[in-house]
């Protein structure tokens, strides 16, 4: 169970790297990060859309609509410029932090045992 | 038989209303329940399971809510849609204030007892507030104010004589004391060096250590603060005491006979206003 902490901290980078690889859409989003941290995390639509909101107001993303077959349209969002300039600046930070613990826990960090 | 359409419409109904949700929005989550749903449909699941997994996953609607207000008016500054949503506002506004005084103008009397009684309320609370407020401060308006206070005993604002000192030499942290204690209503007489004599009844005055003055940093008007006081017999006077004593003439330097038989001389005078 990872704590909600982590994960509402994750929660930048997670969508700003994702949508660097290409367009996606919410339902896509929260199965891939499903996949991604093998089942372990599951973002509800109360914990994704609001954000992917919130990256829009601030114009790290943008939002276009793509007809589907059946009635509700689906709402696509891809990165901006911006966007890619937001997510240097959330790597160098997670970064910043990891190093920092990786140099505590060494290269092959162990769980203790029992 | 299970009806996946009217269950999200009725599940939408429900967010129509709620001023957190754009339309946008819900074309969005609806799209997703849509597409959970055939995702678990694929999986094996019926319609109805798959509909009651996908929409507990959701979540309740007021968590939802409360995210998706967050975001609100940033949505609408990007839509450019805020002048109409607070003309909306504004309408909506406008109708309620109608709809009350229309209620209240067919009921007059009802209106009346209700906005009185609750006047009256507002009006008692608010004086009972600042009753209690004043009751329970003292003057903060002296400098050292944080620093200073008073010891009582059980029943009134009053130990003996000796606690002062003994507290100040026991403990370290105490920086000074001062003690007051009422003097009696004594009648004051001036014996001034032409005119009549002078006589004042009514008076109320303290004994008090020298220390007072340093306490509570009395402004000095006349006199030197650090030896006034520091005599028996001594006594500092308010500005308005001085005047009501001495009019025109100097107080600093004369005596003051109190109660008949003790001479006080005046070594200052402070400026201390008691409406505090």
């Amino acid at each position: 169970m990872i704590p909600k902490a982590l994960v509402a901290a994750s929660l930048k980078p997670f969508i700003l790297s994702l949508l660097a690889g290409g367009e996606s859409y919410g339902y896509e989003i929260i199965q891939r990060i499903h996949e991604l941290t093998d089942g372990k995390v599951r973002w509800t639509t109360s914990t994704l859309y609001p954000v992917l909101h919130s990256l829009e107001n601030k114009g790290l993303l943008e939002s276009f609509w793509r007809a589907v077959e059946k009635a509700p349209r689906r709402k696509y969002y891809r990165l901006t410029t911006k966007g890619y300039q937001a997510l240097d600046v959330e790597k160098q930070q997670w970064l910043d932090v990891h190093t920092a613990l990786m140099k505590l826990w060494g290269p092959q960090p162990q769980l203790t045992p029992g | 038989m299970f009806d996946l359409n009217k269950a999200i419409a009725s599940w939408r109904r429900a967010l129509t209303y709620n001023r957190a949700f754009l339309g946008d929005d819900l074309d969005e989550l609806e799209r997703h329940l849509r597409d959970q749903v055939e995702g678990l449909q694929a999986e094996g699941f019926s319609a109805r399971e798959a509909f009651g997994q996908a929409r507990g996953e959701m979540g309740d609607f007021g968590t939802a809510e409360a995210e998706y207000r967050k975001v609100y008016w940033g949505k609408l500054r990007r839509r450019r849609e805020l002048y109409h949503e607070l003309r909306w506002r504004l309408s909506m506004l406008k109708n309620y204030l109608k709809v009350a005084y229309r209620n209240l103008a067919r009921r007059k009397g009802f209106a009346f007892i209700n906005i009185s009684g609750l006047a009256l309320g507002m009006a008692c609370s608010l004086l009972i507030l600042f009753h209690v407020k004043e009751e329970l401060s003292y003057e903060r308006h002296f400098p050292k104010a944080d620093r200073i206070y008073r010891l009582n005993d059980e029943v009134a604002a009053m130990t003996s004589a000796v606690h002062g000192l003994e507290l100040q030499n026991d403990i370290p942290e105490i920086e000074q004391t001062a003690r007051l204690a009422k003097a009696g209503q004594g009648a004051v007489k001036y014996i001034p060096k032409q005119g009549e004599v002078r006589q004042f009844e009514g008076t109320k005055g303290y004994y008090a250590d020298s220390t007072v003055i340093s306490l509570f940093d009395l402004a000095f008007i006349q006199g030197d603060p650090r030896r006034a006081l520091k005599g028996i017999n001594t006594v500092v006077l308010t500005a308005d005491m001085a005047a009501r004593y001495f009019g025109e003439d100097d107080p600093l330097g004369e005596v003051l006979i109190y109660d008949e038989d003790r001479l006080l001389q005046v070594t200052g005078v402070v400026e201390l206003d008691f409406s505090q």
